[in-house]
């Protein structure tokens, strides 16, 4: 370690807790992985105790790995292309890199292996010009918005005028975060609109932050997205230099690997310099939010959306992103009712092969069997299906790729990106990875009805999305490929109890 | 008071009460794990649960404020998510209680007839040894409640655990796995007297043969300083020798905290070259028992004898740190008026 440069480095860093990942980040980038020592001497500096820091750091996948680690995605989209094979002794896995278009993805350092392309359509193609965000009042935005019918992409799909009309009932100072951590496996959108439109993304966000009065403006991002990283800079300097940004601190705040960070409660621990644990609601963030103030927190394409809304030439439409088995991966702008065949075939470059399961909106959000080609991707089309629309990213698995072995890996991810907070995600999920796998030696580790009974636990005790959803797609699985779980014994014939 | 619905039935709360509170008061157990009334409440066993009308997933009593009007249930499906989610804790340890230690969730597993249906394949965590002779550590029985470390964070502000890491591999170990005498610990061993599992011990007690809960306890004060924390000394009533020592959070001065010295302690009480009654020197150079008034006479013609050859002002006052503020002042009076010289300290000044 050279001492020297700690030196130098640490006394340029704020003593803030909530600059504690900011600082980390920076000493991994500036000296190196952070060791003990490393921890230690920053734990002094910002005068807080080592064991803080110790937590802080064990929590983010990449703060004790080299800047110029070679990283290996084996999210479900890259493992079912292969990206196994790439993974050589010095290489990290890591789950989706938000590439699923490019895949099989490995990152060195910051760069992708290869480079990028896109593939897209609609708004993410027009000029990514700097325009003044109109003169509205906070009422008549909100009543536009509430007009478009505008709905949360981050998942969710909360009614995006009604959280804001809910954070300017509360009294200020309010801040506004730009949820911009992107991890849904499958899903590129946020990245797509960061690296093609960001000073729209800015536009939708300046707009946000003066409807309910904020005074400061964060736009917390994946580590992994270096590139956008990069444009959502040079586009904030123009929008310092336009005088934009005046009276409103604004930064941007870098992930260091953790998914569930994109949660939004697990967010605000993450910038308040504690590990990324979900917090219990009430209270919601728009109540009590970052360091206790009302918050509005919104996903990137939510608030590209809002910027196109007030611009006034919208159509009620999302980014769908589409990978796998297709014949144009990519980014694509459609209706909010439109049907996996038509994304595919209209868009996608239609399907390679023969499909065996589709997953329509992330990890999340279930997994679709071939006959649903013709469903719309609607919240209430897919509720019949007993899925979600989640975060709209559409991937397309062939069958060679055995719908146990997405299943397995769908719940390996949340093994091992739950937070560990509560009972029932953190030792569900590793149980069903358990039971996945096992099953692919045709052995049963529990019986169908335990698994159903720690299935409803999970769905009605977790803390957070994360666990409530994991269910979703092995229930998926039970119904639409029995044979698969012949092993673990009848299903139930009682409905399992619930809420 | 506010009144709400418990299971059916009419209940009362107090404005702001946790719900664990309302429901244990109006007579329904909420089992609880992870919760410690010392702590920020923190949800994350989800063993408390209960039905709450309007909410649609049961909530968590102990994170969980009462308000007016609300309708809460612990019957419908809260049992079997107790089972469940106790199946799920069990799973996840070899052997949930190695020690015979006392251990909530086997206790809980027994009352409510849950057993794992499997066991994780990473289950065990690596043990944990280290330096340190008062506190030892069995990860394999750690629930991760995370109980230990909220303490070491809200109540002692020693921050010397940290849960490491997410996913399989999160556990609770000191700070960056050093030896718990290489971190900021102070041994106070607070700890390890949230710990519902015995996860964290008194190293004492291994080995020694008893059964923990057959301890008796005696309460009384501890010796060592002026703060004069309220103990229960853990007495084997075999052998009639002190084995550990706790304390209890309604315990005033203290409210069951304790230091290294009142919880670790306790050893000099069985020790051969403890004094347990006065000596006073003879002619013969040698100590020899001798009554409380003997020897306090034997004190008092001392300290005449050295006024009488040197005067007052030969004579210094050193109080110990053990007393509290009024027998320091009895000490400075005893000095000023008794003896005649104004040379009294007590040694906590410096
Ligand atoms: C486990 C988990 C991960 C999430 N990840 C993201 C994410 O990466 N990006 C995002 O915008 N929202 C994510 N969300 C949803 C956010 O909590 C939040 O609802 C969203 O940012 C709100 O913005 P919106 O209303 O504009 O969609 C996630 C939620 C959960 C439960
Ligand atoms: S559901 Fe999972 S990710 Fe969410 S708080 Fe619980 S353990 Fe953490
Ligand atoms: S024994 Fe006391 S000082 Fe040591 S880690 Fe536990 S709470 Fe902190
Ligand atoms: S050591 Fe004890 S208190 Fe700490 S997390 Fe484990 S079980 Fe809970
Ligand atoms: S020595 Fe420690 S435990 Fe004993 S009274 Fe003083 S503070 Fe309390
Ligand atoms: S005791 Fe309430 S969640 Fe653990």
């Amino acid at each position: 370690m050279d001492v020297l440069r700690l030196a130098t480095v640490l006394e340029t860093m704020p003593r803030e807790r909530t600059r504690l990942l900011d600082n980390l980040g920076r000493l991994r980038r500036e000296v190196g992985p952070i060791t003990p020592e490393l921890s230690d001497a920053l734990a002094d500096h910002m005068r807080l105790r080592h064991g803080d820091v110790h937590e802080v750091t064990s929590f983010y996948s990449f703060l004790q790995v080299p800047v110029d680690a070679v990283r290996v995605c084996t999210g479900p989209v890259c493992d079912s292309r292969g990206a196994r094979d790439r993974l050589d002794g010095h290489a990290i896995e890591v789950p989706c890199l938000g590439h699923c278009d490019l895949a099989p993805v490995v990152l060195h350092g910051d760069e992708v292996v290869g480079g990028v392309t896109y593939s897209t359509n609609g708004f993410l193609l027009e000029p990514d010009d700097l325009r003044v965000p109109p003169k509205l009042s906070s009422d008549d935005v909100v009543e536009r918005l509430r007009g478009s019918g505008l709905t949360g992409m981050g998942g969710a799909g909360f009614p995006t005028w009604r959280k804001w009309d809910a954070v300017l009932r509360e009294p200020g100072p309010r801040v506004v975060i730009v949820n911009a951590d992107e991890g849904e496996p499958g899903t590129i959108k946020d990245r797509y609109v960061m690296e093609l439109r960001p000073r729209l993304l800015l536009e939708g966000a300046v707009i946000a932050a003066r409807v309910v009065e904020a005074t400061e403006l964060y736009i917390y991002l994946r580590e992994e997205y270096a590139t956008a990283r990069a444009r959502l800079e040079a586009a904030l300097d123009d929008y310092r230099k336009a005088g934009l940004l005046a009276g409103l601190a604004t930064s941007l705040v870098i992930g260091a690997g953790a998914y569930i960070c994109g949660e939004e409660t697990a967010m605000l621990e993450s910038m308040e310099g504690r590990r990324g644990m979900p917090r219990l609601r009430p209270p919601f963030p728009a109540q009590s939010g970052y360091l206790g103030r009302p918050t509005l927190i919104n996903n990137v394409e939510t608030l590209a959306h809002v910027a196109l809304i007030l611009r006034g030439d919208w159509q009620p439409a999302r980014l769908w992103s589409v990978s796998g088995a297709v014949g144009k991966p990519g980014c694509y702008e459609a209706s909010l009712d439109v049907t996996l065949r038509e994304l595919i075939d209209g868009y996608a470059g239609g399907l390679v092969g023969e499909p065996a399961a589709i997953v329509p909106g992330g990890a999340a959000s279930g997994i679709l069997p071939p006959a649903a080609l013709d469903v719309p991707l609607t919240r209430e089309a897919l509720t019949e299906w007993g899925c979600g629309v989640g975060s709209a990213a559409v991937q397309v698995f062939p069958k060679e790729y055995s719908p146990l072995r997405l299943l397995a890996e769908t719940m390996r991810f949340f093994a091992e990106e739950s937070c560990q907070k509560c009972t029932p995600c953190r030792i569900g999920n590793r149980a069903l990875h358990h039971v996945c796998e096992e099953l692919e030696h045709g052995r049963a580790a529990m019986s169908r009805g335990q698994v159903e009974e720690w299935l409803d636990a999970m769905t009605l005790t977790s803390i957070c999305g994360l666990g409530q959803a994991a269910p979703y797609p092995v229930r998926n699985a039970f119904e639409r490929w029995p044979e698969l779980f012949a092993p673990l014994g009848p299903a139930p014939v009682e409905e399992p109890a619930s809420a | 008071m506010i009144e709400f619905t418990l299971d059916g039935r009419p209940a009362s709360a107090q404005e702001g009460e946790l719900l664990v509170h309302a429901a244990a008061r109006n007579g329904v157990f909420v089992p609880t794990l992870c919760h410690d009334d010392k702590l920020e409440p923190y949800g994350g066993c989800r063993m408390c649960v209960v039905g709450v009308e309007g909410s649609p997933r049961p909530l968590p009593a102990c994170a969980t404020r009462v308000i007016e009007g609300m309708v809460v249930s612990t019957n419908s499906n809260v049992p079997q998510l107790q089972k469940t989610l106790t199946e799920m804790l069990l799973s996840e340890h070899l052997n949930a209680d190695p020690g015979g230690r006392p251990n909530e969730l086997v206790d809980l597993a027994r009352e409510l007839g849950a057993e794992a249906p499997l066991i994780l394949p990473d289950a065990k965590r690596e043990p944990y040894s280290d330096r340190n002779r008062l506190m030892g550590y069995e990860p394999d029985t750690c629930i991760l409640c995370n109980r230990c470390v909220r303490y070491t964070q809200e109540v002692m502000q020693c921050s010397a655990l940290s849960l490491e890491g997410r996913g399989p591999e999160a556990r609770i170990v000191p700070t960056w796995e050093r030896s718990w005498l290489d971190t900021e610990c102070e041994l106070c061993g607070g700890c390890l007297s949230v710990c519902p599992t015995g996860a964290i011990y008194e190293k004492f007690l291994e080995g020694a043969g008893v059964e923990e809960r057959q301890l008796e306890q005696t309460k009384t004060t501890c010796t060592f300083c002026g703060v004069g924390c309220q103990i229960d000394l853990n007495v084997d009533p075999e052998t009639k020798r002190i084995v550990k020592v706790t304390s209890k959070p309604e315990y005033v001065s203290n409210e069951g905290d304790l230091c290294v010295k009142g919880r670790f302690s306790f050893n000099f009480v069985h020790h051969p070259d403890r004094l347990t009654e006065p000596l006073v020197r003879g002619e013969d150079g040698a100590l020899h028992p001798a009554s409380w008034e003997e020897a306090l006479r034997a004190a008092a013609d001392g300290l005449k004898g050295v006024i009488r050859r040197h005067s007052a002002q030969a004579i210094g006052v050193l109080a110990s740190a053990r007393l509290t503020n009024e027998e320091n002042y009895l000490i400075q009076k005893l000095a000023r008026i008794g003896l005649g010289t104004n040379s009294v300290h007590s040694c906590e000044a410096t």
